[in-house]
C-alpha cells in the first residue's frame, strides 16, 4: 500500500507540473479576455470621467425662445449663438467661481448670508485637508442626484421618483415662510435633518451640525447662482429679441471700456436681487396660530373634514377619499417649463415635450401626485405644525394652493388629515358619502 | 482509503501562507467596500505617509479616535499591508522548500500583484481618479480568487482529485464533466462582468449623464437575473450528479446559496440607498413612510455586503471552476493512459 501511494505521488507530481502549465495558459487566456472587458467598460466611461464644471442651463434658455419664436413671424425668428452662452456662463464665473472654487458674489448682503470657508468645505473633489477638515461635502452627499449644478440631473437622478429638486429656479418645497417667500436655513436644516420619507432625500442626521452647515450654504449658493443664471438668460434673450443679432450682455475682457462692461452692473442689479429675496426669507415667516384647545377632538376633525370636502377644495386632487385619486393631470412647476401649456390635454403636452425636449439629456416629465393621505406619512415632516404649514401656505412649486384654510380652520384640517391615517385604507369614511353621490 | 498525507520532506509552511493570505484578502476586499461606500478613498490625502506620518508610525489613538473616514482609509491600507508581508513570506516559504519549486512563479505573479495592487490604491489617492479607484475596486477581487486559486494548488486534494471517487462513480461523471465545466468557466467569467459592471455603477463619475447611469445600473440588474439563472443551473447540474465529490458538489452549493443571498442584498441596497423603486413604498403603510439615513450603520453594512459577496462570488466560482477543470483534467489523462497507477488506485477503491 506505501509503495503504491509513493508511486502515485510521483506519477501525480508529472501530471500536476504538466496541468499546471495548461492551467496557466489558460488562466491568461481568460484573463486577458476579462481585461479586454474591463478596458471596454473603463473607456465607455472615461469620457464622462473629468473636472466638475457647471452645466448651462440650456433648457430654459431653449423653452423661452420656443415660447419668443412662436409668436413671432418666421423671417423673424430668434436664436442665441454660442458666444452669447459663453458670454452668460463667464459673467455667471466672473461672480461664483466654479465648482471647485467657489466665490461669495461681491453684492449687498451676500457675504452675511453665506460663509466662504463653508463654500470651501462643499465645494470641490471629496477628501480631507491636513487639518482634517472635510472637503467635497456636496459631490460627497448631493451631487449624484442633485448633479454638480444644482440642476436635479445627477447620475441617479433619472430612475428616482420623485425626481431630485432642481435648485436654480430657487424653489423649495417644504418650508415654515409664506407661500412665494425664500426657505430659511432652518427649513433647509429641516429637511437635512429629517431626509424625506418616501424618496431618495436621505436624513443626514449622523452627520456634524458644522457639516450640515456647509452644505446647505452651498445649496442657497447653488440656488442663487441658478436663479441668476436663468435671469441673465432671459436679460440676453429679451436684448436679442429688441436689438435683433446677437448682442452680448458685457465684454467680460479685462480690457473692455466701462461702456462695454455696463451689462456688468445690471447682472450685479440681478445678483443683489436674488441674495435679497433670500435674506429676507428670515422675515418671511409664516403666521400661525397655537391650536385651539381640543383641536383634534371629534367636532374639530368633523369640522375638518367640511372644510376638506367643501371650501378647501381638497377634493379635487387629494380626492374625496384622501387616497390621493384625484387629478391626475397636474405637472409641477419645474415640469411646466419643458410640457405644453396649461389647458391642454396631458397627452398633447408630453407631445410637446417630445417634439422639443426629448434627447437632450433633460429628465421625462412625470405627472405630480397628489399625496394618498392615508398613508399617514407626510413628506414635508409629520409635526401638526409642518401640516398647518402645508394648508395655510401651500407648497411650492406644485398645485397645492395655499390660503384655503386659515387659523383654527386650518387646524381643523391639520385634524381631520391626521384622522385620515387611523382608519383602514381599503375603507374610507368618505367612500359611503361617494358612493351615496354617485348612487 | 484515507486521504493521502505530504510527503515528509515538503513544508507546511507555503499552505500555512497561503490560507493566511486568503483570510485576510477577504477582510481587505470588505473594508476596501467600505471605503468606497463612505466615500473614505481622499481622507487620508497623502500616500505612502499618512498625514505626513510614516504609515506604519501613524499614532495609534489619532487613528481610533480620529474621523470614521480616516479610520476606515488608514485600517485598508494597513491591511493591505498585512497581506503584502504575507505574500512575501508565502514566497520565501515556497523558495526555501524545493519541493513546492512548482509553485514559483505563482507566488511571484501573486506578490507582483499585491504590490500592483497596493500601487494603484496608491495612485488613486494621488491622482484622485475616481476611475482608478474603480480598477482598484475591480483587480482586487481578481487577486483575491487567484489567492484562493494559489491556497487550492497547495492542497493535498489538488494533488488527487480522484481519491475520493470510486470506478463507477468516474464513469458515471465523465460524459456529463466538460459541459459542467464549461458552464462553470463561463459563470465565472459572468461573475466578473457583473462585479465590474456594479463597480461602474457606483463609481460613476459625478459628471455623467443620468442616462449613462440608467443603463448600467439596468444592466447590472439584467446581468444579475441571467447570473443567478445560470449558477441555479450550474448546481442543478452537480447536484444531480451525486457521484460528483463533494469538493465539487459543496462549492455550487455555497454559489447557489451566495448568489440567492446577492439578489436579497442587491434590492436592500437600492432600499437603503434610494428608497423604495418607483414609488412601490407607497404601495403600504410600513413602507410609506420609510426614509432613507445617509451614512447608517445598516446603510453602510448593507451596501457593503453586497460587494463583498460579489467578491466571494467571484472567488468560489473561480475555485469550482478551477476544481471542474483539474477532475476533467485527470479523468481525461486517465481514461487516456489507463495507467497501470490508475487501475491500482481503482482497485483498491472498489
Amino acid at each position: 500500500m506505501m509503495f503504491k501511494q509513493i508511486t502515485k505521488t510521483k506519477n501525480n507530481e508529472i501530471v500536476l507540473r504538466q496541468q499546471m502549465q495548461s492551467m496557466e495558459s489558460a488562466t491568461r487566456t481568460t484573463s486577458s479576455a476579462l481585461w479586454c472587458g474591463l478596458l471596454l467598460v473603463v473607456l465607455a466611461v472615461a469620457g464622462c470621467d473629468g473636472s466638475a464644471y457647471f452645466q448651462f442651463n440650456h433648457a430654459y434658455l431653449d423653452r423661452q425662445v420656443i415660447d419668443i419664436n412662436s409668436g413671432r413671424p418666421d423671417d423673424a425668428q430668434i436664436e442665441i449663438s454660442d458666444e452669447q452662452e459663453e458670454n452668460v456662463s463667464e459673467i455667471l464665473e466672473a461672480a461664483f467661481g466654479t465648482p471647485d472654487a467657489p466665490k461669495i458674489p461681491g453684492v449687498e448682503g451676500a457675504a452675511a448670508l453665506l460663509d466662504q470657508e463653508f463654500l470651501d468645505m462643499a465645494a470641490g473633489p471629496v477628501g480631507r485637508l491636513e487639518d482634517g477638515s472635510p472637503r467635497g461635502l456636496y459631490r460627497q452627499h448631493c451631487a449624484h442626484c442633485h448633479g454638480v449644478t444644482g440642476d436635479g440631473m445627477g447620475p441617479t437622478s433619472e430612475f428616482l421618483k420623485p425626481y431630485p429638486r432642481d435648485y436654480r429656479k430657487g424653489v423649495f418645497k417644504f418650508k415654515h415662510t409664506v407661500l412665494g417667500a425664500k426657505p430659511r436655513k432652518e427649513d433647509l436644516r429641516q429637511v437635512l435633518m429629517e431626509g424625506i420619507p418616501g424618496t431618495a432625500m436621505p436624513s443626514f442626521r449622523v452627520y456634524d451640525s458644522q457639516e450640515l452647515d456647509a452644505i446647505i450654504d452651498y445649496v442657497i449658493y447653488l440656488a442663487i447662482r441658478g436663479d441668476v443664471e436663468r435671469q441673465l438668460e432671459a436679460t440676453i434673450l429679451q436684448k436679442t429679441a429688441d436689438e435683433g443679432g446677437n448682442p452680448l450682455l458685457a465684454d467680460t475682457s479685462a480690457n473692455a471700456s466701462a461702456e462695454d462692461r455696463e451689462g456688468l452692473l445690471d447682472a450685479k442689479d440681478i445678483i443683489t436681487d436674488v441674495v435679497a429675496s433670500w435674506t429676507e426669507a428670515n422675515d418671511s415667516l409664516m403666521p400661525t396660530t397655537e391650536p385651539p384647545a381640543n383641536w383634534q377632538s371629534d367636532e374639530n376633525i368633523a369640522r375638518g373634514r367640511e372644510i376638506f370636502l367643501g371650501t378647501g377644495g381638497c377634493v379635487a386632487c387629494h380626492g374625496k377619499t384622501g387616497l390621493g385619486d384625484g387629478n391626475p393631470d397636474l405637472f409641477d412647476t419645474w415640469t411646466e417649463e419643458l410640457v405644453g401649456a396649461k389647458g391642454q390635454s396631458t397627452s398633447a403636452r408630453l407631445e410637446f415635450y417630445d417634439e422639443h425636449f426629448a434627447g437632450t439629456g433633460t429628465l421625462k416629465p412625470r405627472n405630480q401626485r397628489p399625496r394618498n393621505l392615508r398613508l399617514g406619512s407626510f413628506r414635508g415632516g409629520r409635526r401638526p405644525i409642518d401640516i398647518y404649514s402645508r394648508i395655510s401656505q401651500g407648497i411650492a412649486g406644485t398645485e397645492m394652493p395655499g390660503g384655503k384654510a386659515k387659523g383654527d380652520d386650518a387646524w381643523a384640517v391639520v385634524a381631520y388629515v391626521l384622522s385620515l391615517s387611523e382608519e383602514v385604507i381599503s375603507k374610507p369614511s368618505n367612500d359611503l358619502d361617494f358612493q351615496r353621490e354617485r348612487n | 482509503m484515507g486521504t493521502p498525507s505530504l510527503p515528509a520532506s515538503e513544508s507546511c509552511w507555503p499552505r500555512r501562507f497561503s490560507l493566511l493570505m486568503v483570510s485576510l484578502t477577504f477582510p481587505l476586499i470588505w473594508v476596501g467596500g467600505l471605503v468606497t461606500t463612505t466615500q473614505s478613498g481622499m481622507a487620508v490625502p497623502d500616500y505612502p505617509t499618512t498625514f505626513g506620518y510614516n504609515m506604519f508610525l501613524y499614532p495609534l489613538s489619532w487613528w481610533w479616535s480620529g474621523p470614521w473616514d480616516v479610520f476606515v482609509e488608514h485600517g485598508h491600507r494597513l491591511l493591505g499591508i498585512a497581506v503584502g508581508l504575507v505574500s512575501i513570506m508565502l514566497t520565501i516559504a515556497v523558495y526555501k522548500s524545493p519541493a513546492w519549486s512548482r509553485l514559483r512563479k505563482a507566488v511571484v505573479i501573486a506578490l507582483v500583484a499585491v504590490t500592483l495592487q497596493g500601487l494603484l490604491g496608491g495612485l488613486r489617492v494621488e491622482l484622485n481618479a475616481r476611475l482608478l479607484a474603480m480598477l482598484h475596486g475591480c483587480t482586487g477581487p481578481a487577486f483575491f480568487a487567484f489567492a484562493i486559486v494559489l491556497a487550492m494548488w497547495t492542497s493535498e486534494r489538488w494533488r488527487d482529485p480522484l481519491h475520493e471517487m470510486t470506478a463507477k462513480a468516474i464513469r458515471d461523471v465523465e460524459p456529463q464533466l466538460s459541459r459542467i465545466k464549461r458552464l462553470a468557466i463561463l459563470t465565472s467569467i459572468l461573475v466578473y462582468c457583473q462585479l465590474v459592471l456594479g463597480a461602474t455603477v457606483r463609481h460613476m463619475p459625478v459628471m455623467a449623464k443620468p442616462q449613462t447611469m440608467k443603463t448600467f445600473v439596468f444592466f447590472h440588474i439584467l446581468v444579475a437575473f441571467v447570473l443567478a439563472g445560470h449558477i441555479a443551473m450550474l448546481w442543478l447540474r452537480t447536484h444531480r450528479q451525486r457521484a460528483l465529490p463533494m469538493w465539487i458538489r459543496r462549492p455550487a452549493r455555497w454559489l447557489a446559496g451566495l448568489v440567492l443571498l446577492q439578489l436579497v442584498m442587491g434590492i436592500t441596497t437600492w432600499v437603503t440607498k434610494w428608497n423604495w423603486p418607483m414609488g412601490i413604498g407607497d404601495l403600504s403603510r410600513s413602507t410609506a413612510d420609510f426614509t432613507v439615513v445617509q451614512a447608517s450603520m445598516s446603510q453602510s453594512n448593507v451596501v457593503t455586503a453586497h460587494v463583498a459577496i460579489g467578491s466571494l462570488l467571484v472567488g468560489i466560482s473561480v475555485l469550482l471552476s478551477t476544481r471542474l477543470w483539474r477532475l476533467s483534467d485527470e479523468m481525461s489523462r486517465g481514461s487516456q493512459e489507463t495507467p497501470a497507477d490508475l487501475k491500482v488506485t481503482l482497485q483498491s477503491d472498489e
